[in-house]
């Protein structure tokens, strides 16, 4: 996988082989994971106040549909970017004024897995023998976080 | 207007004049630049300010981030929580 610029500011990246493309595709998978609700998590120090089923009422909805917003314009992205499919080389574009959407969306991913996986700050998962779906997870954590690096060192507008 | 009313209307003025904190809280996840991003763009703080209460969230595990009225209060929540940052509100004491 590469990394280029666009001349109008923007990120493409080339992917060559299918294990890329899963990679890619993983951020939506992850994000989306089945139990978590991130406008709950994010929300969760209110949870014992009085004003918390208010909160749950007004405000939860709202952020619910920022964050399907994020992962709509990723989810369109990688759509166009494997018109080929998903077995052939081909580039993904982050237009500039999706750089927000798409750090948004790796966060969502990446507070997805740190609540299963609870990694904390660890920079290197051990894995007792072969690869785990926790160590296969924490790959993908840090993937998603080298992205959000690179976003934020660009500017995210 | 009688005496029991002068009171109650009082008590509650007071009441909604009592600051209310917006409290940011770290996380494993967010990067630190991030959060720092979020301060500058939902308050409009210089970056020396928004990275010093980062920091604070960062070492002491939480930061008021602003405090003042009610409703406000409960909107800069929203904000930072549809940037992804956990907070909450709590009444300054």
């Amino acid at each position: 996988m590469n990394l280029t610029s666009t001349a109008d500011g923007g990120i493409e990246l080339h992917l060559e082989h299918q294990a890329e493309w899963l990679m890619v595709a993983s951020i939506l998978h992850d994000a989306n994971r089945p139990g978590f609700d991130l406008a709950a998590a994010v929300g969760a120090r209110m949870a014992d106040t009085e004003d918390w089923e208010d909160w749950s009422e007004w405000v939860l909805p709202d952020l619910r549909e920022g964050f399907q917003q994020h992962l709509r314009t990723v989810a369109a992205a990688i759509e166009v970017g494997a018109q080929q499919g998903f077995i052939q080389p081909g580039t993904v574009v982050i237009p500039r004024d999706a750089f927000f959407d798409w750090y948004a969306a790796l966060n969502q991913a990446r507070l997805a897995l740190e609540s299963k996986y609870q990694f904390g700050q660890k920079s290197r998962i051990e894995t007792e023998d072969t690869p785990t779906k926790r160590g296969a997870a924490h790959f993908r954590s840090q993937f998603y976080n080298f992205l959000q690096a690179h976003l934020l060192d660009r500017g995210l507008g | 207007m009688s005496d029991s009313d002068t009171q109650t209307l009082t008590r509650e003025k007071t009441a909604l004049d009592v600051p209310w904190n917006v409290v940011v809280h770290d996380d494993p996840v967010n990067l630190m630049g991030y959060v720092t991003w979020v301060l500058m763009k939902v308050f409009g703080y210089p970056e020396r300010k928004a990275a010093q209460l980062m920091m604070q969230v960062h070492t002491q595990g939480r930061s008021i981030v602003w405090s003042g009225q009610r409703e406000k209060a409960e909107f800069y929540a929203q904000q930072l929580q549809a940037h992804q940052l956990t907070t909450s509100l709590e009444k300054s004491e």
